[in-house]
């Protein structure tokens, strides 16, 4: 959808058209709910940012000007969302055990869930860089204005992630040889 | 794994992420439902428009009940989805308490 389109889009929620609200939730709730699943590693978490997300959207649809791509847009919306909420829970909230990563137990192939334990051993902020660029496919200052952080911290993030990835599955890879050895 | 470079983990983190869960289907149902009960609580998204304790509850349980009942109908006509079953559109205790709490009943 080009920059006119999406604002026609964007007017036509605001005009409280329910064929649009439904297209735009079929186009990004999934994307939203991953990030957020990904960022938060909670169900619940994740469903209840992802429609108050789409309906902050409604209600901030008419000052919607085009200057961002409506993703770029409803990631920033979801990405306050979601620190409002983290930040609110962490208030009461036991610090422990690393969360487990939230994979579809039916789709778990061994190096999946290597890699997965990886992720979610990485903080909120690595881990929601590393979706919004390796995965949403946002350029460093796209994925820095959803953010709300100059592209350069992005940049040390995205890095500091690739290092703790490679180093953690080196490190399950030689946990493997060696419970192979024995 | 050793040598995984960025391309790698880029694909890797995909396949890992492609795997996560959808989002359940009654989340579609109960945004629909707030939606269409904001667009009637708060016309052009401005103000909240005042109705009388009565009016409120009597628009509560429309929305609360209504919507849900028509998601499915709005998504199958658009060819967005499955078709949503009887347990996605039955209103759930979460909803119930969002409409109720728009309209300023609990």
């Amino acid at each position: 959808m080009s920059g006119p389109d999406e604002r026609e889009f964007v007017r036509r929620i605001a005009d409280g058209d329910d064929a649009a609200f439904a297209t735009l939730y079929h186009q990004y709730a999934g994307r939203l709910y991953r990030y957020a699943l990904v960022r938060c590693l909670d169900t619940d978490i994740a469903q209840d940012v992802v429609q108050e997300t789409l309906l902050a959207a409604w209600r901030g649809a008419a000052g919607y000007r085009g200057e961002s791509s409506l993703g770029t847009w409803l990631f920033g919306i979801c990405h306050n969302r979601l620190s409002n909420e983290l930040r609110h829970r962490r208030r009461t909230a036991c610090h422990g055990d690393v969360p487990e990563w939230p994979l579809d137990p039916w789709t778990g192939a061994e190096q999946r869930l290597d890699l997965g334990e990886a992720l979610a051993r990485l903080n909120e902020e690595h881990r929601e860089a590393v979706f919004l660029v390796y995965y949403q496919g946002f350029s460093v200052a796209e994925a820095a204005a959803v953010l709300g952080i100059p592209p350069g911290t992005v940049k040390s993030r995205l890095h500091y992630a690739r290092h703790r990835l490679q180093e953690q599955l080196r490190i399950g890879e030689a946990e493997k040889h060696a419970l192979g050895g024995h | 794994m050793r040598s995984a470079d960025t391309e790698t983990i880029r694909e890797l983190i995909s396949v890992e992420i492609d795997a996560l869960p959808a989002p359940p289907a009654d989340l579609f149902v109960r945004t629909l439902a707030m939606y269409r009960a904001e667009v009637h609580l708060r016309p052009a998204g401005g103000r909240p428009v005042q109705f009388s304790v009565g009016m409120r509850t009597a628009l509560a349980v429309a929305f609360a009940f209504l919507p849900p009942l028509a998601a499915g109908q709005v998504a199958a006509s658009l060819g967005l989805s499955e078709p949503l079953t009887v347990h996605d559109i039955w209103p759930k205790p979460r909803l119930l308490a969002q409409v109720a709490r728009l309209f300023g009943l609990a």
